[in-house]
């Protein structure tokens, strides 16, 4: 264990001052640029946030004042947080894809009136902001097309700002840290959206959507990293690639806090395009992502698997099914059969390896897995393959994380046991509340909704939880800090059909996610007979698949509504049916005329489906499936190839699964008005 | 004086004039756009500057130089790059390996040099490799870096043909219709790397284009050229205003306000224009 014995006194950029001081020519950052991996030493981050500290002060930044800070997954990011924090400053991340309109709503919660960002396109932004929303400074990182704003007295580059930085280099710098405390506010995260409460969603979803700001204090974030060090230490040197938006909180929990308590290299890719491929060059020792990763993984391994010639599918197939079952029985907790367990060490040698190699998975120690409900068939999968994938649990009020799953104890359907320090209690009506010392303390300017969320220091999490006591002997101390938690998903989307059944909508929609042709998936069972879906499809791979079969097509709203398609994707609902116990089967589904986008608020920033959002939108078709109609018509938004968009009649057929046999002829040539 | 000074050039093949006696100027860091119908001879003085043709009267002057009689890889060394409308890529050669080959004129060291391939050989091509990587992030080709030209798409191809005409490090690019056949978003981002290149790299950009809305958006100055004849030239508000010109584009001689009529091109623009204009 590498954590100095004084973290939790000391602030995130004194702990990076330290650090600079003891390790200064450790590697700390690697950036990829102009094809080649840049290095970072300890002493030269600390140089850059110095700069950036002073510079700030010197254009007037006070202590407690909140910036903004909109930056691609470059060290520019770090360079300004720490920055910021180090001038006694409140950094506010927030996601660079967000809107002008979201970006306005976020400075507005938090007050920032300084901004540091990526360059042109969030400048951008923040000028069409400024009018109604007055800032004082915007540093920009990278100055290409900003020659339209030239003798703009707003802006100044990062440079001019490190500039003025070095020019106050006096000596100040350690006098200013000093002025640091452990409990100052140091970083607002914005909570996911996902939740509705109050910030709610039109019918037009066009509603704020962008969440509330929750508080972190130095000492609450360098808290949670130690806490999961003490369960998955790491060797200092270990590497990290950091592509996920900084703005998420489980990226500040790797990035930032755990980073500095072990001397983990944190690495940023070229460009968000060339993540995966840079994530191949690297090899990281330990990953912190959503799903969705996960799931893309499995569809382009098992697409490029089926692919291939018919001795190569076979064999494969055959190493990955018996690697498969002793996973499975391994992850359930049973000993594996000695057959299983023999070709799971032969698809190591000829199949597993090269592929993990090749994906650049092979030196991974662990992957936590967080932020929506990990399935089994996905963990079993990866576990197959010899990957650590490890679900996690947290929210962002609870800084991210206050559940993992612990190695060698990894149990499908679980998020595992509580981090060392953080308590889990359910409430009378099943609700999951949490205690930890990391957790956030309230949202930003908004007591009354910090005094609902907070209650008697328990964290109300809305969801609905289920603890299982875990394996006898191996968790010491008290009886709850070794219980497994299974989260059954959202208090609120827990559905009762008109039988009386209890649905979660979340596990059906995991497994129906895990067809390679369905990208996203909408679960309806309140007051309905039977559960239904909405389900958007995955362009690409029905794309291909359309190409492969000679179907011609025009639109996405026109790939959706082919009877050959609809068949395609009941076979999908057919196979997860089986998968699924009988009150969690559909009956009836629908597919989207369009693909589902954070732009138009259907998704968080992190790609995760907003409900509510999705609900009003669709309404007349969820109406539908619940009557168990056969068409719906609807006036719908359709996009073109080039961008022109148009409200078109459409008429979706809604798939009955139970008259599966009865081929689908009758589907009517919707939206089939394109040429 | 301007960049490039195209003074009275008369093109002639056989008895047709592709061009006569046109005449048009290139200040330094503009972007000047060449419009007019199909078979106008836009691209007949693309092809007269970068050395492809050779004028049968009239001089076209590059600074000093002067281009009348000048062969292509000749023009190249002035600092002329151009972007073909057809794509010249090689289609099995990645990309990185497509702009290292266009960096041919900047490799000076001996075939025994090269072969050893020790010291200045091996320095020069660190150059190059860095200099082709410059280019390649701007033109934002990172993902792409190590692709085949031929496994990609139209619109990204585009990117790597421009990104070659860089590679050469040229004070005047010649773009010959970057924007044929490409969508919406696509387009946007190719205005958007046109202006970069003219305010980064303070290159002078020849631009050849059919979507008048880009056009009159970011040229300096817009030429027009009608069965081989100069019909008009200045602003785009003073080109847009001009009767010839709007006579030009519908076969209408009436005299009103141009910027409507004058856009034949842009609704068609989203479904492949590419086959229909060939100048």
């Amino acid at each position: 264990m590498s954590t100095s014995p004084n973290a939790a006194a000391l602030t995130v950029p004194g702990l990076l001052a330290a650090l600079a001081q003891t390790h200064p020519a450790e590697v700390a950052l690697r950036h990829k640029q102009y094809g080649l991996w840049n290095e970072v030493s300890y002493a030269e981050y600390l140089e850059q946030v110095q700069v950036t500290a002073l510079g700030l002060r010197a254009l007037g930044l006070e202590r407690g004042e909140r910036v903004a800070i909109i930056c691609e997954n470059t060290p520019l990011w770090l360079y300004a947080q720490l920055g910021v924090q180090a001038a006694g400053g409140v950094s506010v991340g927030i996601y660079p894809s967000m809107t002008t309109r979201e970006i306005a709503e976020v400075l507005a919660l938090t007050g920032a009136t300084w901004a540091v960002v990526q360059g042109e396109e969030q400048v951008d932004k923040l000028l069409e902001v400024q009018a109604r929303h007055p800032l004082r400074r915007v540093v920009y990182g990278q100055g290409r097309g900003m020659r339209k704003h030239a003798g703009n007295e707003l802006l100044l580059t990062f440079e001019t700002l490190g500039q003025l930085g070095r020019e106050q280099h006096d000596g100040s710098f350690g006098a200013l840290l000093a002025q640091g405390g452990p409990d100052d506010l140091a970083h607002l995260t914005l909570s996911s959206g996902t939740s509705g409460g109050s910030s709610g969603s039109g019918a037009d979803g066009n509603t704020a959507t962008t969440g509330r700001a929750v508080t972190v204090t130095h000492r609450q974030l360098l808290g949670l990293g130690h806490a999961l060090l003490e369960v998955d230490p790491i060797r200092p040197g270990d590497d990290y690639l950091s592509f996920l938006p900084l703005a998420w909180s489980g990226e500040q929990i790797m990035s930032v806090s755990v980073a500095l308590q072990s001397r983990l290299t944190v690495n940023f890719p070229e460009s968000s395009e060339t993540a995966l491929v840079d994530l191949a060059e690297l090899g990281p020792h330990v990953m912190y992502t959503p799903p969705r990763i996960w799931e893309d993984l499995r569809t382009s391994l098992l697409r490029r698997m089926n692919g291939s010639y018919r001795l190569n599918r076979a064999v494969s197939g055959a190493l990955l099914r018996g690697g498969q079952r002793a996973a499975t029985a391994k992850l359930g907790g049973q000993p594996p059969s000695a057959r299983d367990r023999l070709s799971r060490r032969f698809a190591g040698m000829l199949l597993t390896r090269p592929v993990l190699d090749r994906t650049g998975l092979l030196r991974l120690r662990r992957a936590y897995v967080t932020g929506s409900a990990l399935s089994p068939e996905l963990t079993s999968f990866f576990h197959a393959l010899g990957v650590n994938l490890k679900a996690a649990y947290g929210q962002a009020e609870s800084l991210g994380l206050s559940h993992v799953q612990r190695d060698g104890e990894v149990r499908s359907g679980t998020v595992g046991q509580a981090l060392p320090g953080a308590e889990t209690r359910l409430s009378e009506s099943g609700e999951l509340l949490l205690r930890a010392p990391w957790q956030s303390s309230g949202y930003f300017g908004d007591e009354a909704a910090s005094a609902e969320r907070w209650q008697g220091g328990w964290l109300h999490s809305g969801d609905v939880g289920q603890l299982s006591p875990g394996q006898s002997g191996s968790a010491q101390g008290n009886s709850a800090q070794g219980q497994h938690l299974s989260v059954r998903g959202r208090a609120d989307e827990l559905c009762r059909t008109l039988a009386g059944q209890v649905v979660e909508p979340q596990r059906s929609e995991n497994r129906l996610k895990l067809s390679p042709y369905i990208r996203e998936a909408l679960v309806l069972a309140q007051d309905q007979d039977a559960p239904t879906a909405l389900l958007a499809l995955d362009a690409g791979a029905v794309g291909s698949w359309a190409e492969s079969k000679r179907l011609a097509y025009s639109t996405f709203a026109d790939l959706s509504q082919r009877p050959e398609v609809a068949a395609l994707i009941r076979a999908e609902v057919q196979a997860a049916n089986t998968d699924l116990s009988s009150e969690q089967q559909i009956s009836r589904f629908a597919l989207l005329y369009k693909p589902l986008d954070a732009d138009d608020g259907e998704l968080t920033r992190t790609g995760t489906v907003r409900r509510s959002v999705l609900t009003s939108r669709f309404a007349p078709l969820i109406a539908g499936l619940k009557r168990g109609d056969g068409k719906v018509a609807l006036n719908a938004e359709v996009e073109y190839g080039d961008g022109q968009k148009t409200t078109q009649e459409l008429t979706i057929t809604l798939h009955h699964l139970g008259a599966a046999s009865v081929p689908d002829h009758s589907a009517a040539p919707a939206a089939r008005s394109f040429a | 004086m301007s960049q490039l000074n195209i003074e009275n050039v008369t093109l002639t093949f056989g008895g047709v004039n592709a061009l006569s006696g046109v005449s048009l100027h290139v200040p330094e860091h503009e972007i000047v756009s060449i419009i007019g119908p199909n078979g106008a001879g836009k691209t007949s003085l693309l092809n007269c500057i970068s050395g492809f043709y050779h004028p049968t009267k009239g001089s076209i002057k590059f600074g000093e130089h002067e281009l009348g009689r000048a062969a292509p890889n000749v023009v190249t060394r002035y600092g002329i790059a151009r972007a073909f409308q057809n794509l010249e890529l090689f289609r099995g050669l990645t990309v990185v390996e497509n702009l290292l080959l266009a960096r041919h004129t900047h490799i000076r060291y001996s075939l025994l040099s090269g072969a050893i391939f020790y010291g200045k050989a091996s320095r020069i091509e660190a150059e190059n490799r860095a200099y082709v990587e410059r280019i390649i992030d701007f033109m934002e080709l990172q993902a792409y870096r190590r692709a085949p030209v031929g496994t990609l798409s139209y619109g990204v191809q585009k990117r790597v043909e421009v990104a070659r005409a860089l590679t050469l490090e040229p004070q005047l690019l010649l773009l010959d219709e970057p924007m044929a056949g490409m969508n919406v978003e696509e387009k946007e981002d190719m205005v958007r790397f046109i202006l970069d290149i003219r305010e980064e790299q303070g290159v002078t950009v020849v631009l050849i284009e059919h979507d008048l809305g880009v056009v009159m958006d970011i040229s300096d100055r817009v030429y027009v050229l009608d069965f081989g004849v100069r019909i008009a030239g200045g602003t785009p508000a003073e080109v847009s205003a001009d009767p010839r010109v709007i006579e030009a584009y519908t076969g209408v001689g009436s005299g009103h306000d141009a910027s409507e009529p004058a856009n034949p091109d842009q609704t068609s623009s989203g479904q492949g224009s590419a086959g229909q204009v060939t100048a």
